[in-house]
């Protein structure tokens, strides 16, 4: 798979405290990868390197084969961010955000309404965005970071704090953009998001890659599989779990039918929250 | 260069919407152009005496009749004399008569009256007393008037406001845009432009380009309101609005880094604000000249913008003061393009 993004021990420090530790990895093209880990653990350090907002320390960073040190302006020109913060002018409309933005990109004859429709947006609101609602705000910074049609998209906690719905309707234009074979960078502390949408999901904390792989392969590799049987003992609800991988696991089960009024029965694979929490002792939050 | 004056669109938009950035910038202007209409437009350069003569006018009254810049109101006793002199009608008011046989004269000055009305009073009734009895002075004298002959054509204080008002416009201006940068650090949406092609440099360009238009813009609004632009001063006066403001905008970009919200924009923007307009008050109150105010930027702007609006004089003769203001505009741009590199990246 060709390779858009490359990232080779890259670091940078705050004030003498290293918020991104000598971390290496590349993503392919069209590929969404989820990096994931609490607040302070190096996600949004690592997304300004990527995009060239900050120059790493240590370590070289290359997006769409360009290194980010030497070119950057052109890199810019060809990738889409939405930021954490919400930072839209307020006093224009969205279609005066829009508008302008698209000129800093120096596209001609920009179909601003065709953009608003695809995030959902009212193309006939002229009021100010100030006005908006969350996830009306939210859903003008995806539609900021599509403007120049960007080969790769970074985009740091996109859904964070959003109805379901909004939530729902950003994931699925980031789905059409992977189709469309755009690369996604994707920081988030949301594990449910993160699996629904990533290719690979890497857990950062303290500036180091804790892990970095698909979530299946980091459920496999790290989670355990359990059947959970619900069932009647006395006139009292009680709960068995069994390990999906143990031996005699069958005969069990059977016994438990026999012997109890069962309930209900299920089977529980691990979350990448758990496999977050027992790589790096903390929660996802 | 696209890049650049699609920013430039955004910032003036920026500020006409925040309405209070907007009305204050322009109520400034009619403000002072309403106060310049309002205020006298001629000095009374005639000095006002009181008369009362006990045994007739006579002689004095032809005497007084020649005397230029001296306007007298006679009064009939020496009770209507004390009430024009407590009215302020007039300066200074003399009651000449005979006490046991000898001429006298007596004079009568407002409490309000300050010291040297008092000693051109006694200076003014030893001459017209010496009139009355009938001597002249066996002194030729004779006036030469070294620099411009003001006699008749006193400036007005309006026309000496008009330079501080023009000032002011222009420092008010600072405000603006200094809230303009500090909104875009604040609310980041600095990181949003940076990240799009558009470079630091260009977005400071911008930024001066905006504040720089608009302060000139509007001072130049100020001066044709307020009167101070003909033929005669245009080049200058443009030269002149163009530099201070350079030198409002380089302030206004320190101001904007430096601050945290409006609040503390405003803080930030008193003490400069203060000093800038500082100057100015020499025009109004020579005696509050001090050397040091040659410290202060925006001395050497209205030195320069008083003598050319007021004086009808040549900006060649300011040079000097040309010279420091555009040092003022290159060491406040370098310090406030560094605080802005330092804040953004």
């Amino acid at each position: 798979m060709e390779k858009v993004i490359q990232a080779k021990g890259i670091s940078y420090s705050y004030n003498k405290k290293l918020a991104v530790d000598h971390i290496s990895f590349d993503i392919g093209k069209g590929e969404i990868l989820g990096f994931l880990g609490p607040n302070g653990a190096g996600k949004t350090t690592t997304l300004k390197m990527l995009t060239g907002q900050l120059l790493p320390q240590d370590g070289e960073i290359s997006v769409l084969g360009i290194d980010v040190k030497k070119d950057v302006r052109n890199i810019k020109s060809q990738i889409g961010v939405c930021f954490e913060e919400k930072n839209l002018y307020e006093e224009m409309s969205a279609v005066e955000n829009l508008t302008f933005f698209a000129s800093l990109f120096g596209i001609k004859n920009f179909d601003v309404n065709a953009l608003l429709k695809r995030v959902e947006l009212p193309v006939d609101r002229k009021d100010r965005v100030v006005n908006y609602s969350k996830g009306m705000k939210q859903r003008l910074m995806v539609a900021r970071a599509l403007i120049n049609n960007p080969l790769v998209l970074f985009l740091d906690e996109p859904t964070d704090g959003l109805d379901p719905v909004s939530a729902g309707d950003i994931r699925n234009v980031i789905l059409e953009e992977k189709r469309k074979g755009v690369t996604v960078f994707l920081t988030t502390h949301d594990m449910m998001e993160a699996d629904k949408l990533s290719d690979r999901v890497a857990f950062i904390n303290e500036g180091k890659i804790a892990a970095l792989d698909t979530p299946d392969n980091l459920k496999h590799q790290y989670g355990k599989r359990v059947i959970k049987i619900r069932y009647l003992e006395e006139k009292e609800v009680k709960d068995e779990e069994f390990d999906l991988e143990s031996k005699g696991i069958g005969q069990n089960i059977q016994d438990m039918l026999t012997k109890y009024n069962v309930l209900d029965m299920h089977t529980e694979e691990a979350t990448l929250e758990d496999i977050f929490k027992l790589l790096t002792g903390r929660k996802l939050e | 260069m696209s890049r650049i004056l699609s920013i430039v669109k955004k910032d003036i938009t920026q500020i006409f919407r925040n309405r209070f950035l907007a009305v204050i910038t322009f109520l400034v202007i009619f403000a002072y152009a309403l106060v310049y209409v309002m205020l006298p437009s001629k000095v009374d350069e005639t000095f006002k005496i009181g008369i009362y003569l006990q045994y007739g006018r006579g002689a004095i009254e032809q005497s007084l009749s020649q005397e230029q810049g001296i306007e007298v109101k006679w009064a009939n006793s020496i009770d209507e004399l004390k009430k024009i002199v407590a009215a302020e009608d007039v300066g200074i008011g003399f009651a000449f008569m005979t006490v046991d046989s000898k001429p006298a004269v007596q004079f009568y000055v407002s409490s309000q009256a300050p010291e040297e009305i008092k000693e051109a009073g006694r200076v003014i009734g030893k001459e017209l007393a010496y009139n009355i009895l009938g001597y002249k002075l066996q002194i030729e004298s004779q006036e030469e008037v070294i620099g411009p002959d003001m006699a008749g054509q006193q400036i007005p204080s309006r026309n000496k406001l008009r330079v501080l008002f023009l000032v002011f416009v222009l420092v008010v201006e600072m405000y603006s845009l200094a809230n303009i940068l500090m909104e875009e650090i604040q609310k980041k949406t600095i990181d949003a432009l940076l990240i799009t092609p558009v470079n630091l440099k260009e977005y400071i360009t911008a930024k001066a380009v905006t504040g720089i238009s608009l302060a000139f813009f509007e001072g130049l609004l100020a001066a044709v309101l307020l009167r101070v632009l003909d033929l005669s001063t245009l080049s200058a006066l443009i030269i002149l609005l163009l530099l201070g403001s350079i030198l409002v905008t380089a302030i206004a970009f320190i101001i904007g880094s430096i601050s945290k919200n409006f609040v503390s924009l405003i803080m930030n923007g008193v003490l400069p604000l203060l000093i800038l307009v500082l100057p100015g008050a020499v025009l109004v109150f020579p005696s509050a000249f001090s050397p040091l105010m040659k410290a202060i930027p925006t001395y050497h702007l209205i030195s320069p913008l008083d003598g050319i609006i007021n004086y009808n004089l040549s900006l060649t003769k300011y040079l000097p003061q040309i010279f420091y203001l555009v040092l003022f505009d290159i060491s406040f741009f370098v310090i406030g393009f560094a605080l802005l590199k330092k804040r953004v990246l």
